[in-house]
C-alpha cells in the first residue's frame, strides 16, 4: 500500500491529484499522499485540463466554481 | 477521462454502482456525480435588482477541449451552455441536454426539437441522434432504428445496419447482429464474428465477452449481467477463460480489478492474479495507482451491501501500486 487507507472515500487519480473525503468533507491529495488542497469542500470532482468543479458552503458563504491545482478558485460561478 | 471511461461499460458498471453506493453511505455524494443544483434558494434570488445577475449557475461539468458545460437558471428556465477557461459564457445556455465536447463536437438538444451535434460556436452542424465522437466516428441511429457510424462531415462511414453498437475503441466497435455481438473495424468489416451475448469495448487490447447464456437485467437503463465474462484479444482469441470463481472488470494500465470470493485484487492480461484479493473495494488503475478500500470493524462481512447500509462499519480507502 503506497498511501495508507485513511479516507472515507477516494476518487481515482486524474492529472496527478485524487479527491479524498473524510467526515463528509473533500480535498485533494498528490501521489505521495500529501494533502495539497485542504479537506473542507462539500463537493469536488476530478481535475480535467487543470481545473476541477467544487462547491463549498458554510452559513453565510457559498462558493461554487472551478479551482486550479493550488486550490484557488479561478472561475467563480456563485458570484 | 471522458475517453478513458468509454471503455468501461457494462461489466465495470457493477463495481461503479458499488462505489456510488459506498459513497452515499458515508453521506457524501459520489464525487463524479453531477453537482446537484446548488442551494435552490439561490435560484431567482435578486432577480429584481440587476439584469446582469439574473443568470444563476446551477451545475457544471469538467472542462473538455477547453469548454465546460454549465447549467444556468435564467428567470424560469434552466438551460445548459458552455463556458471557456476565462469563465466567459461562449455558447449561450439554450440546451435541454448537452454533452462534453469530444473531437470538436458535442451532442446537444434544444427543448422542443432540434438535436444533433454542435460545433464550438454552438451551431448545429450534424443532425443525427447518436453518441459522442470517438476515434473519428460517431455511432448514430437512423429512422429504422438501425445503428451505423458517421464521420465528422456527416457522411455515413458505415451504413446503418446493426441492432446495436458501441463506440469505436482501439480501432474496433462492438456490434449486434441477430441478437449476437461481434466486432467491426473502421471499414465496417466484421473482423470478430457475432457470437457473443455481450461484447464490451476493447481496453488495453482486451475485451470482456459473454459466451454462455447469462442472466441480464436492466435497471435504470443500465444493463447488468450476472455472468462471468471471458476476455478476448483483438484477434478474437479467448485469452482468459470465464471462471465462476473470479469476476474480472475492464483492463486499465495492464491490470484489471478481479473479484475473488468477495474480495478484490488485480489480474494481468493472462488472467494471473498479481495483486492478491485483500481489498473490500477496488477501482481501476489510473496514473499508476489504484484506489482500494478496506473495511474495518467486523470480520463477519461477506457482502458489500451490509457495509453500505450499516454505518458502524467503516470503509477506509488508500492507494496501492
Amino acid at each position: 500500500m503506497v498511501i495508507q487507507p485513511q479516507f472515507d472515500y477516494v476518487s481515482s487519480f486524474s492529472e496527478g491529484l485524487a479527491a479524498v473525503a473524510i467526515d463528509k468533507k473533500i480535498g485533494y491529495i498528490n501521489k505521495v499522499g500529501k494533502i495539497v488542497i485542504p479537506i473542507q469542500l462539500d463537493r469536488a470532482k476530478d481535475f480535467f485540463e487543470g481545473l476541477a468543479v467544487v462547491k463549498n458552503s458554510d452559513k453565510n458563504n457559498f462558493r461554487f466554481g472551478f479551482i486550479n491545482k493550488k486550490g484557488e478558485m479561478v472561475i467563480s460561478l456563485s458570484r | 477521462m471522458t475517453f478513458r471511461k468509454l471503455g468501461r461499460r457494462r461489466f465495470s458498471q457493477l463495481i461503479t454502482l458499488e462505489v456510488v453506493a459506498a459513497a452515499s453511505a458515508t453521506g457524501i455524494k459520489p464525487l463524479y456525480q453531477s453537482l446537484i443544483a446548488a442551494t435552490p434558494s439561490l435560484a431567482g434570488q435578486n432577480n429584481r435588482k440587476d439584469k446582469s445577475i439574473r443568470l444563476r449557475f446551477f451545475d457544471a461539468e469538467n472542462f473538455s477541449e477547453g469548454l465546460a458545460k454549465v447549467r444556468v437558471f435564467d428567470e424560469k428556465t434552466e438551460k445548459w451552455g458552455y463556458i471557456n477557461k476565462q469563465g466567459k459564457l461562449v455558447i449561450k445556455p439554450q440546451f435541454e441536454i448537452a454533452e462534453n465536447f469530444s473531437e470538436g463536437l458535442a451532442i446537444a438538444r434544444m427543448s422542443g426539437g432540434r438535436s444533433g451535434y454542435i460545433n464550438k460556436s454552438g451551431k448545429f452542424v450534424l443532425h443525427f441522434g447518436g453518441r459522442t465522437f470517438s476515434e473519428g466516428l460517431a455511432a448514430v441511429i437512423d429512422d429504422n432504428e438501425k445503428w451505423g457510424f458517421i464521420d465528422k462531415t456527416g457522411k455515413f462511414a458505415i451504413q446503418p445496419q446493426f441492432e446495436y453498437v458501441e463506440n469505436f475503441s482501439e480501432g474496433l466497435a462492438s456490434v449486434k447482429i441477430n441478437d449476437k455481438s461481434g466486432y467491426i473495424d473502421k471499414t465496417g468489416k466484421l473482423v470478430i464474428p457475432a457470437q457473443f451475448n455481450i461484447a464490451s469495448d476493447f481496453s488495453n487490447g482486451m475485451a470482456a465477452v459473454d459466451i454462455d447464456s447469462s442472466t441480464t437485467f436492466t435497471e435504470n437503463s443500465i444493463t447488468i449481467t450476472l455472468s462471468n465474462p471471458g476476455y478476448i484479444d483483438k484477434m478474437g482469441k479467448l485469452v482468459i477463460q470465464p471462471s465462476p470463481d473470479i469476476r474480472i472488470h475492464a483492463f486499465s494500465e495492464g491490470l484489471a480489478v478481479a473479484q475473488i470470493n468477495g474480495k478484490y485484487g488485480f489480474v494481468n492480461k493472462t488472467g494471473k492474479v498479481v495483486i492478491p484479493p485483500k481489498f473490500d473495494r477496488a477501482l481501476d488503475f489510473f496514473e499508476g495507482l489504484a484506489a482500494v478500500g478496506i473495511v474495518y470493524g467486523s470480520e463477519e462481512i461477506a457482502a458489500i451491501e451490509p457495509i453500505i447500509s450499516n454505518s458502524k462499519f467503516k470503509l477506509k480507502m488508500g492507494f496501492d501500486r
